[in-house]
């Protein structure tokens, strides 16, 4: 099991560093139905996936899925009960670009957008989402990647000095970031 | 960096608006926000400027202007509308100077004075509030730079390289169309940072920017100075930090210098207290005007009517404080760097002047006090050399509420961005189709529904149909004429009526 895992891993990053991002995989694409393949073609442009870091401890993603393949293979592994079939959001960190998975978060299969609560693990490090599907063979295949997003460490990072910044504490309380709230600029725009 | 000197300080304004135009009302409230801006910051901050020069003052402040903002002070449809502003403003004035006791007589009195002032200077340079900016480039002192095309917040567009890319080269072209070149500093709308945005930068030549304090602690990697100098990222882009404390002393409400009982108030606008017949007569509605008379007073509603002298003096006594509060901070924190701190001082222009009036006199004497000091300078973000400079990988930040992007992610407008991904994916699929006026109105109106300033409006609760509205709008009119483009079917009518409700950014 674990070693079908590390091939997935290897698998994903393989298909990462491609810089696919925003876009359909081709290798899933080649293994569809003649019919679907060119259906998938004409419209498969129009899916995207975006990530958004909305506050220091969350990010929102979106997708759209045009694949008319993976929109069914979905939508039947929701409707049955039993299903051993997940849609899952991998997170990914780059590593002087290559890129390890960090963490995987099942999603429901039917929604097209979530919110992924940034953990301890990710700060720090410049990350990258895939949406991913697993089958019932724990066969795990990418259908979207998103952009980069450097995960910034947070004021608490700080205090325990996880980003190694124990020399500059005092710069930090210097610049007046932990006081104003990190920003203190609540005025601005006009 | 001569060794007398103590602290540096990089003096940065930001001076945007979005663009509104709302042709079938004399004075809407949306247009008003430019007008005013105009007279109470813009045209005030020129003056101060130009006053400098004239005395022969040595000073260097980066000016950012924003694409939009340039687009509308060279449009004449609002040339004539600001100047029919200014004629009733003076009119509505002189008619209640004429009603009224001394106190309020004294402060409309002044209030005229300085806004005839203001129709002088516009009338005298010909409308042309560009060309006096290009007169202030030219002397070297005043540093003009470009922002994206309609001010997007780009990290929250960096699933489009395309939209992205388009924002910045826009807004070169922009600047570049009034002021002859193209500058080597670009303000991040929102001080918007994001993962890679260094690179895209660098693909237009882009040499510096400025950040907020946390981008230079929280990031990858991080300056041995920390916010107190400018640092360098790996593709060669100047990072300017914002030093929090000295801005919050100009900039806070609470606490800053704008807030004191002697300055003007902003809020309580005397257009408020007119009849119903004196707003029917001169065609206005019962928005703020511009009829600022009060001073701030104290917390509670009771105002007393402006004293010009006295806020005058209290300028003095502030910016001779802020000048002490340089000098005591760099003593503080070159003791920990090692090296003669650089505080870098952005703000949005607008502070100037519109929010606080006393603004741009605060900044004259500082300025001139500065220029005499042996241990104080003002640099410009050029005067630091690269190889004296940390390297840093900044953080993705802005400059908003909590430093990060909540301000624009407001659950009532997230569903701009997945539409907007959208419609950039078809917009792409169907760029190779030639028909150059609909491509370029539908990447008009993405450039627009993406404005920072829509999403603000919403989360911020001020004019929030309006904001509704704009975002509705632009991505209705993008959606038709992308469909127009797949279905290659061009409907001209509406691709006319679009250009003519927005005509900005007609070299597309």
């Amino acid at each position: 099991m674990e070693k079908k895992i590390k091939k997935n891993v290897k698998k994903v990053t393989k298909k990462i560093s491609a810089k696919e991002t925003g876009k359909a995989v081709k290798k899933t694409a080649k293994k569809e139905p003649k019919k679907d393949v060119k259906k998938a073609r004409k419209i498969k442009n129009e899916s995207y996936f975006i990530t958004l870091l909305k506050k220091n401890d969350l990010i929102f993603a979106s997708w759209k899925i045009e694949s008319p393949l993976w929109i069914k293979r979905i939508q039947t592994a929701e409707k049955d009960p039993s299903n051993k079939e997940f849609l899952f959001i991998n997170v990914s960190s780059n590593e002087n670009g290559k890129y390890i998975k960090i963490d995987s978060l099942p999603v429901h299969g039917l929604e097209n957008n979530w919110h992924i609560f940034i953990k301890n693990e990710y700060c720090g490090k410049r990350i990258i989402c895939s949406l991913s599907y697993s089958d019932k063979k724990n066969k795990l295949s990418d259908i979207l990647i998103s952009k980069e997003i450097d995960i910034p460490y947070s004021i608490e990072n700080i205090e325990t000095g996880r980003n190694n910044l124990n020399d500059k504490k005092i710069l930090v309380e210097l610049s007046g970031i932990k006081s104003a709230g990190i920003s203190g600029s609540d005025n601005t725009s006009w | 960096m001569s060794d007398t000197i103590n602290a540096g300080i990089i003096f940065a304004l930001h001076a945007h608006l979005p663009y509104v135009r709302i042709p079938d009302k004399k004075f809407p409230l949306q247009e008003l926000w430019f007008y005013q801006a105009l007279t109470e910051s813009y045209i005030p901050l020129i003056l101060c400027f130009r006053e400098l020069i004239e005395e022969k003052i040595n000073f260097n402040i980066t000016f950012s202007i924003s694409p939009t903002l340039l687009s509308m002070l060279s449009d004449d449809y609002y040339k004539i509308k600001y100047q029919a502003y200014l004629n009733t403003l003076l009119e509505l004035l002189k008619r209640k100077t004429l009603n009224s006791d001394n106190g309020l007589k004294q402060s409309l009195t002044g209030l005229a004075d300085n806004v005839q002032k203001i129709s002088n200077f516009y009338i005298s340079v010909k409308k042309d509030i560009i060309g006096e900016l290009k007169k202030l480039s030219k002397s070297g002192k005043i540093n003009l730079i470009t922002t994206s095309a309609t001010h997007a917040l780009l990290p929250l567009f960096r699933f489009s390289d395309n939209l992205i890319r388009s924002q910045i080269e826009i807004g070169q072209l922009v600047f570049k169309k009034e002021f002859g070149f193209v500058p080597d500093g670009f303000w991040l709308p929102e001080m918007g940072y994001y993962a890679n945005l260094d690179t895209i930068l660098d693909e237009f030549n882009i040499k510096y920017t400025f950040l907020d304090a946390h981008s230079v602690y929280l990031g990858q990697d991080r300056p041995s100075y920390g916010s107190f100098f400018p640092s360098i990222t790996n593709t060669g882009l100047k990072i300017l930090p914002r030093d929090i404390p000295l801005s919050n002393t100009i900039w806070s409400a609470r606490t800053g210098y704008p807030g004191d009982y002697r300055y003007r108030e902003f809020h309580f606008d005397y257009t408020y207290s007119l009849s119903e017949s004196e707003l029917n007569e001169f065609q206005i509605d019962r928005i703020p005007f511009g009829l600022k008379i009060y001073r701030i007073t104290g917390n509670d509603i009771h105002k007393e009517y402006y004293n010009h002298e006295e806020a005058m003096e209290t300028v003095k006594v502030h910016s001779e404080d802020f000048i002490n509060k340089i000098r005591e901070r760099a003593l503080l924190i070159k003791n920990h760097i090692k090296r003669t701190p650089v505080f870098t001082l952005p703000f949005d222009a607008e502070l100037f002047g519109h929010w606080w009036h006393e603004g741009p006199e605060f900044l004259k004497q500082v300025i001139k006090k500065i220029s005499i000091l042996k241990d104080i300078a003002l640099f410009s973000p050029t005067d630091l050399r690269n190889k004296n400079l940390d390297s840093v990988i900044p953080a993705e930040c802005s400059w908003g509420r909590e430093g990060y992007f909540k301000s624009w992610t407001n659950p009532e407008c997230m569903w701009i961005y997945p539409e907007l991904a959208h419609l950039d994916v078809r917009y792409k699929n169907v760029i190779s189709k030639i028909n150059t006026q609909a491509s370029a109105q539908a990447i008009k109106e993405l450039l627009l529904a993406s404005a920072s300033d829509w999403t603000f409006l919403i989360s911020n609760n001020t004019s929030v149909d309006y904001g509704k509205m704009r975002l509705a709008e632009h991505i209705n009119a993008a959606k038709k004429i992308i469909g127009g483009l797949e279905s290659e079917i061009t409907d001209h009518g509406l691709l006319t009526e679009r250009h003519a409700l927005y005509p900005l950014f007609d070299f597309i």
